[in-house]
């Protein structure tokens, strides 16, 4: 069998609150496996844990038990082989978004063009929209080649039309580009539409309710009504 | 517009206001002249020291003193500052011994600093590192602590190098408080070298003060308060203008925003100096 990109083992995260000496677990026994070229889309409820997950992964947070192997090997830190897209842009104000998408890798001319951006190359972060933001912290995180695309609900924050040009740009990447996505999500309808496969998280702490491969839309649609039980439950 | 027209004009109000009545008592003879010398007095003297070429060498050699001085103070503070932003233990270790420092004006330590560096230029460049280098420290280690806690993560997601680290967020970032602390060190450097010079010096404009005081020439005595004065707002003027105008890319972030969505967060500015 092929050796799994990424493989997490029985992963737990607490975090100590401030101001007391107790603790909040977040996660709790987390096991599963990506493939080369899957893309996974993780829902759950709010507070369920799902961005501390995709943080183990992107190797910015340690888990306090298990362990997070990535091409077989324990994550420590992060890297540039795993690119991270944040909730929000972040993208550094200062910076034209020329050389916000040139921080960690070679800057891309054709990198630009695919994400529609070349007329905005010397632009700074304030004069653009939110959607044109998105895709440069998207380019951002795509500029070094990454294997793996982590997605920490990048979208979230846009209204639903930019929502869906850019759920199809995604797609677009994902398949153009070959690279391994994991989105994180509360909107089931993202994660079903651009998943091949879903992870539900259950309420905090987050365990794993439920794990499938998701075929086509008919088999899609039916597994709506069920997923939204399970996050309720 | 015009209520902010009319703001810039509301401070002249009540200088013009003292300078008329000034005028009016000097014009009508009221003055005590060994007290307070009429206008026109004062502005005999400052032609008479600007003619002989006083005025002028005496300035000359306050501001070199003030900007070799501050110079140094800016080329050790702001790494220190930054350096100290960046370690977040530096607060706990160095916090107590730099509030302690702060505490101390310069001018207390012009005698010590005349025991260990002589009668020469050194110690008055030494009160002047001394006055600068504490603003300087504290607003560059505030910059650095101010820059959001998601921007550091941005950093480490991307792996950035330390000199990039430095380059692409801290030194940005941290710009305007940095900022801030040189204006306020150059502040404090004109003010300490002035108090230093009326102390132990042989030149500058602190001597000149002290000088027409020795000799009983209150309209001199003015001519150099008021040069004081106008020198230090000039300089202050000069600062701000080099950081509106110098770091054009990096001041335009400041701007509004086109988009509240997905948009990045706004820098803070700088702090007002009531709040330093």
């Amino acid at each position: 069998m092929e050796q799994p990109l990424l493989e997490l083992r029985q992963v737990s995260k607490n975090y100590k609150l401030e101001d007391s000496k107790q603790e909040l677990e977040v996660l709790t026994n987390i096991n599963f496996m990506v493939q080369r070229g899957e893309f996974v889309s993780i829902v759950g409820p709010s507070g369920c844990g799902k961005s501390t997950l995709l943080l183990i992964i992107a190797g910015l947070i340690a888990p306090n038990d298990g362990e997070c192997l990535y091409k077989g090997e324990v994550v420590k830190k992060p890297s540039l082989e795993r690119g991270l897209v944040f909730q929000e842009p972040r993208l550094l104000p200062w910076l034209t978004v020329k050389d916000n998408i040139g921080l960690a890798g070679e800057y891309d001319e054709g990198l630009l063009k695919k994400m529609d951006l070349e007329d905005f190359s010397h632009a700074f972060p304030h004069e653009l929209s939110g959607g044109m933001a998105s895709r440069v912290a998207l380019a951002r995180a795509l500029a070094p080649r990454p294997d793996l695309l982590l997605l920490d609900e990048p979208l979230a924050t846009l209204d639903q039309n930019l929502r869906s040009k850019l759920q199809g740009e995604l797609q677009r990447i994902w398949k153009d580009e070959g690279v391994t996505c994991i989105l994180v999500t509360h909107d089931l309808n993202e994660a079903l539409a651009l998943g091949t496969r879903l992870i539900v998280l259950g309420k905090r702490p987050g365990t794993i309710l439920h794990d499938t491969s998701l075929q086509d839309s008919m088999e899609k649609e039916a597994m709506k009504e069920q997923v939204l039980t399970w996050m309720e439950g | 517009m015009e209520r902010t027209r009319w703001g810039g004009f509301k401070g002249l109000v009540f200088p013009l206001g003292l300078l008329t009545a000034w005028f009016i008592f000097g014009y009508t003879g009221k003055l005590n002249q060994q007290i307070l010398p009429s206008p026109g007095e004062v502005l005999s003297a400052f032609r008479y020291l600007c003619r002989d070429g006083l005025l002028w060498s005496h300035l000359g050699s306050s501001l070199v003193r003030v900007f070799g001085g501050f110079a140094l103070a800016a080329l050790v503070g702001v790494p220190l500052g930054l350096i100290m932003g960046c370690v977040p233990q530096s607060q706990t270790w160095f916090g107590p011994t730099l509030h302690f420092l702060r505490q101390v004006p310069p001018t207390a330590l012009i005698p010590l600093f005349l025991l260990w560096f002589g009668i020469g230029e050194a110690p008055k460049l030494a009160v002047i590192f001394y006055a600068a280098l504490f603003p300087i420290v504290v607003n560059a280690a505030r910059g650095v602590q101010e820059i959001p806690g998601m921007y550091w993560e941005v950093s480490r997601a991307l792996c950035l190098s330390p000199w990039k680290t430095l380059k692409y967020l801290v030194i940005p970032g941290s710009w305007g408080f940095v900022f801030t602390g040189l204006r306020l060190g150059m502040g404090m450097s004109w003010r300490a070298i002035v108090a230093a010079e009326m102390l132990a010096s042989a030149s500058g404009v602190g001597y000149l003060v002290m000088t027409a005081r020795s000799l009983a020439r209150v309209d001199e005595m003015f001519v150099g308060i008021l040069v004081i004065g106008f020198m230090g707002i000039l300089i202050d003027a000069a600062v701000i203008t080099i950081q509106n105008h110098f770091v054009p890319s990096w001041r335009s972030v400041q701007g509004t925003r086109r988009s509240e969505k997905g948009g990045t967060t706004a820098p803070r500015t700088a702090p007002s100096l009531q709040e330093l």
